[in-house]
């Protein structure tokens, strides 16, 4: 952050004019290095946002123009018009909501009987569960459809709920940052007479909270972006997420409108943005702390 | 420490496959067709025509007495039956069926009709994963008919039922309903194949629809249009991997079952008629001017912006579904489209194509199956196909109907007799069908044509390659 | 604590044992919950496929047991191979640039010459707040033929139009963008935790003994991120075999242009799915995952290696 290194006045004046216009050559060489990056990542964004609100009539008004020359809400409105959107959008959010809290108990406990407390076959078994991660997803899909339909599964939310719990990567994660608690503290704790899940309750879950944080936001995110499971799973339309709509929007019309679409994709990707700007801090953080080994 | 871990997973693998063979065993039941449905559960109603319901076909239901010209069938039948009857159609299917809900609910108040409704793809695959998981199929549910083969085992044997009716529908769709002598669904439409032209712009390059006869006619005729406007126009738009073309010419040859021989049994698609097929569309590729590989074919939006700025003057396609997509889509070009038979691969041969129409199919594990037919057949027959008509204008199958709205002329089409034309046309094709894996080897024999139109291969080789992957992947002879 | 204290000298053996028993126990049951769900959704659908797939499954009927056969179909396959291709090179697109321009431009925030350090890492993060079939919505449309940015872009500039997404080499390029677009924020704020863990001396030092910035990046940066370039490289390189979303949504199943684009993962859910094809599908999955197993142990390999 810093921009000029500090140094005493006695070395300074040893800095040369030439070493300070290079730092300056450098540095904004580097800032439009940045910048022409941003722009590439923000301008599907704006790609995005600018085909949601064409105007139908435009659509076939071709070249597309670069910039916008009327604006228009009514892919929105189609978009209501074809879809439960708005109940997509809550629906998501429930799901994720619900996900987060379960993931997120489950995987800390999980991950820190890992990572501290000492049993028979704990290497084995969290390999075991490592191991599966390599395994294509779309194996397990039709077997868990037979399972979940024989347990009258089908079209309800359990099956996006509950198989989630067991979450391998939130585990991994869990225990790598459980792994650099201090093993002193968890014994005093011992010695002090709490029990096990007393331990984890009261001293642990406060110390791992930017780790709890980060997962939090990866399962919310991993969860509102879900397609595959939703689009298996739910059959009435009330049900529906807000990505499987957008899956739907895509195959309907007897003429293909993207259109409609984007305007779809921005209202989806809205409320992950606000969610993340607000709280980057912790995501970041937690993981940072928990890369260092 | 690899090793050690491999022990114990493969100790855990064993144990587990085990548990998964038990598994699997419970997951073959309920392909089973063994389970007949007691004929009791539907129809109180003696079955008056043709006696008992014969189990073996696996839940066959209760035929509905005598209903020859009758349209509106006994509803006593049916009245046994109540509950919600749950119908899953994609966009074009379910809506003939919404316009059927208030007359049947009149006629059978007991049964209340829940539509579902997915897209194209999720419907085939929803369907797939209710039958496979042996629960969770809907009662009445709309598939295209080129994946029909893929479920039959797990459909209900509509041949009593439907057989009255059959001569009422022109004749493919008989044959492309079924499979194996058994009858699984009626379809909602018929797609003869045409090609649909802007007679404007051919006026105005001077193309004439008599004087196109052949194929190479039509190849021709686009090296005309391409010099006339100076390479702006294209006359038709073509994929490198264009099976639907392909299909077109292997019915022209004679080949109803496309891919595949009469029985099902063998692919065909290295037979010499094939070669001479593949050469006739060479040409096709290699014409001046031609607009190859638009980006999400004939209803994607590049195709619609080629078409409304008149970049493209002319689309190969069935003509259930493609009148009303212009009408809807370009009501500004209204009066200058027409249609006209494709062309033949020599002169004087037969000028047909036949694509996919929709089939109506009940899943075995309905427990509404009579309910489900009349909803079906109300939706085809009589008034109802008349009703489903004014709400979707797709080219019906059912020939009374027909009859009604061959006389009509299309002010869009410049007052041609569009239906008359289509039915004509649909008249001469032989019983086409759709074999076992259809899918699969409509895009076998995309990638294998594209390296043929490309030049990298030679008919004969391009085609031999083809069959033998078929053989090998669809297990035929 | 209090309750030990007043205990009886007879109960406090029993209180020890149970306490004991207690804390042998807690850890599986602490682990049970998520071990059982994990049995039961994750690990028998897996062993059940592997089953699977020595039957003639298609359709809705499991078949007859095949064997070793959809196997052998499998490694016939001219459409396996190709599809392993295409993904080798997506692979070679985008694993290595990645990993590259995630370091590179971790570096550059985390360097002193930079401001807004935040604002930039939101901006290069926003990309994978999005859905994949969003991503590969967007990207189809940025590179549509009458609809799309670069087209439009190109003709402001007098040039001609492109049909990118039908040009075989291109449709890969176009895949490999937006995987960098959706995923190099993510590996980015991977290396930033890293670099931040490097110790501020060992470049002073450096700079004292007057190496150059990239002097210091190429000998102090590199060496010391090993281990989570590697957990990255392997992470990145499954992710490829299982590549679904985003090549599905650019260019369907059927994988046009003669299967220019067909990947792993869009080969996969194309037997499953579009061809219901079960027992060959289930053969397709194992022999992917025996793939990736060996191409992670060989980086795994090569990564510890390099250290020794």
């Amino acid at each position: 952050m810093a921009t000029t290194s500090m140094t005493p006045s006695s070395m300074r004046s040893g800095l040369s004019q030439a070493a300070r216009l290079r730092a300056r050559v450098t540095r904004l060489v580097l800032y439009i290095v940045l910048i022409l990056a941003a722009i590439a990542f923000l301008l599907p964004f704006y790609w995005m946002v600018l085909s949601s609100v064409r105007p139908k009539a435009e659509y076939y008004a071709l070249p597309m123009p670069l910039f916008p020359r009327t604006l228009s809400l009514e892919n929105y409105q189609q978009l209501f018009a074809r879809s439960l959107f708005g109940r997509g959008l809550l629906n998501s959010a429930f799901l994720a909501i619900v996900s987060v809290i379960l993931q997120v108990a489950f995987c800390s406990l999980a991950g820190y009987t890992f990572a501290k407390l000492r049993f028979r076959g704990r290497e084995a078994l969290f390999v075991g569960i490592l191991t599966t991660m390599m395994i294509p997803s779309g194996v397990g899909l039709i077997p868990n459809f037979i399972i979940m339909a024989r347990i009258h599964w089908i079209d309800t939310y359990w099956p996006l709920i509950v198989p989630g719990i067991a979450n391998a990567f939130g585990i991994f994660w869990m225990r790598q940052y459980c792994l650099s608690l201090s093993d002193d503290l968890l014994d005093a704790a011992r010695i002090d007479g709490a029990g096990e899940f007393g331990i984890y309750w009261q001293v642990v879950l406060p110390i791992i909270t930017p780790a709890l944080a980060s997962l939090a936001i990866f399962v919310f995110l991993s969860t509102w972006n879900d397609f595959l499971a939703p689009l298996v799973f739910l059959r009435s339309q009330e049900l529906f997420t807000v990505q499987l709509w957008l899956s739907v929007v895509a195959q309907q019309g007897e003429v293909k409108t993207p259109a409609v679409v984007m305007a779809g994709s921005v209202l989806a990707s809205i409320p992950i943005v606000i969610l993340f700007a607000t709280l980057q801090r912790y995501f970041i953080a937690g993981l940072t702390a928990g890369s260092v080994k | 420490m690899v090793k050690r871990i491999t022990r114990r997973q493969f100790l855990r693998l064993s144990a587990g496959a085990t548990a998964g063979a038990v598994l699997a065993a419970c997951g073959s039941e309920p392909a089973a067709p063994t389970v007949p449905t007691a004929p009791a559960a539907m129809g109180a109603t003696a079955p008056a025509a043709g006696g008992a319901t014969a189990p073996a076909a696996g839940g066959a239901i209760a035929p509905t007495a005598g209903g020859a010209t009758a349209p509106t069938a006994a509803p006593a039948a049916a009245s046994g039956e109540s509950g919600t009857l749950t119908v899953w159609g994609f966009e074009g299917t379910y809506e003939g069926i919404e316009s059927q809900v208030d007359a049947f609910t009149k006629q059978f108040p007991n049964v209340k009709v829940d539509i579902k409704k997915f897209g194209y793809d999720d419907t085939h695959t929803n369907l797939l994963n209710a039958i496979v998981a042996g629960t969770g199929a809907p009662d009445l549910v709309g598939i295209d008919v080129l994946r029909l083969t893929q479920y039959v085992d797990g459909l209900t044997d509509l041949s009593e039922q439907a057989k009255p009716y059959f001569d009422q529908f022109v004749p493919p769709i008989v044959s492309l309903g079924s499979y194996k002598g058994k009858f699984y669904g009626l379809a909602t439409d018929s797609e003869p194949v045409g090609v649909f032209y802007r007679k404007d712009l051919w006026d105005q390059y001077s193309v004439q629809e008599e004087k196109i006869e052949t194929w190479a006619d039509l190849a021709n005729a686009s090296g005309q249009v391409h010099d006339a406007s100076q390479g702006k126009v294209s006359l038709y738009a073509m994929n490198a991997n264009d099976f639907n073309l392909f299909e077109v010419l292997a019915v022209e040859q004679g080949f109803p079952g496309y891919y595949f021989n009469k029985d099902d049994t063998q692919v065909i698609v290295d037979d010499p008629k094939m070669v001479e097929a593949v050469n006739a569309l060479k040409p096709l590729w290699g014409a001046k001017g031609v607009l190859q590989n638009v980006n999400g074919g004939a209803y994607g939006d590049e195709m619609t912006a080629a078409l409304k700025s008149g970049k493209v003057t002319a689309q190969i396609i069935g003509a259930a579904w493609y009148p009303s997509t212009l009408t809807q889509n370009m009501p500004e070009l209204s009066g200058k489209w027409r249609l006209m038979r494709v062309p033949a691969v020599k002169k004087g041969g037969p000028r047909i194509g036949y694509q996919y129409p929709t089939v109506w199919v009940i899943p075995q594990q309905s427990t509404l199956k009579s309910s489900a037919w009349e909803l079906a057949h109300m939706s085809l027959i009589g008034d109802g196909a008349r009703r489903l008509y004014e709400k979707t204008k797709i080219l019906p199958a059912y020939k009374p109907l027909l009859d009604e709205l061959q006389t009509k002329s299309d002010d869009y089409f410049g007052g041609q007799k569009l239906v008359e034309l289509s039915r004509a046309i649909a008249k001469d094709t032989p019983d086409v069908f759709f074999g076992t894996g259809f899918t699969e080897a409509q895009e076998i024999m995309g990638n294998h044509l594209q390296e043929i139109l490309n030049g990298q291969k030679s008919a004969e080789d391009g085609l031999r390659a083809a069959a033998q992957e078929m053989r090998e992947k669809l297990k035929k002879g | 604590m209090a309750p030990t204290a007043q205990l009886t000298q007879a109960q406090r053996p029993a209180v020890r044992r149970r306490e004991r028993w207690w804390r042998i126990a807690a850890p599986y049951v602490f682990i049970s919950p998520f071990y059982i769900l994990f049995l039961a959704f994750g690990l028998l659908p897996i062993v059940f496929s592997l089953v699977v797939s020595l039957y003639d499954w298609r359709g809705t009927t499991p078949g007859g047991f095949v064997g070793m056969q959809n196997y052998q179909v499998l490694l016939r396959d001219p459409t396996f191979y190709k599809s392993l291709l295409n993904t080798t090179y997506v692979w070679i697109g985008s694993v290595p640039p990645m990993i590259l321009l995630a370091l590179v431009f971790a570096a550059i925030l985390n360097s002193r010459f930079v401001r807004f350090r935040n604002l930039f890492r939101t901006v290069y993060f926003l990309p994978v707040v999005t859905s994949l079939v969003i991503t590969g919505l967007v990207f189809g449309q940025l590179f549509s033929m009458s609809f799309g940015l670069v087209n439009s872009a190109l003709e402001a500039l007098g040039l001609p139009a492109f049909n990118w997404l039908n040009d075989p080499t291109w449709m890969k390029i176009i895949l490999v963008l937006a995987l960098l677009w959706r995923w190099t924020g993510n590996d980015m704020v991977i290396m930033l935790a890293g670099l931040q863990s490097i110790p501020n001396d060992l470049y002073e030092a450096a700079r004292v003994d007057g190496a150059t910035d990239v002097q210091s990046f190429w000998h102090i940066t590199i060496p010391l991120m090993r281990p989570v370039i590697l957990f990255d490289a392997i992470i990145s390189t499954i992710g490829t075999f299982n590549l679904f979303a985003e090549p599905y949504v650019l260019f369907g199943q059927g994988g046009a242009m003669n299967q220019a684009a067909v990947v792993t993962g869009t080969f996969l859910y194309q037997n499953s799915f579009r061809y219901f094809k079960f027992g060959y599908a289930s053969a397709i999955a194992w022999v992917l995952a025996a793939i990736i197993l060996a191409l992670s142990m060989l980086q795994l390999k090569l990564g510890s290696r390099e250290a020794a």
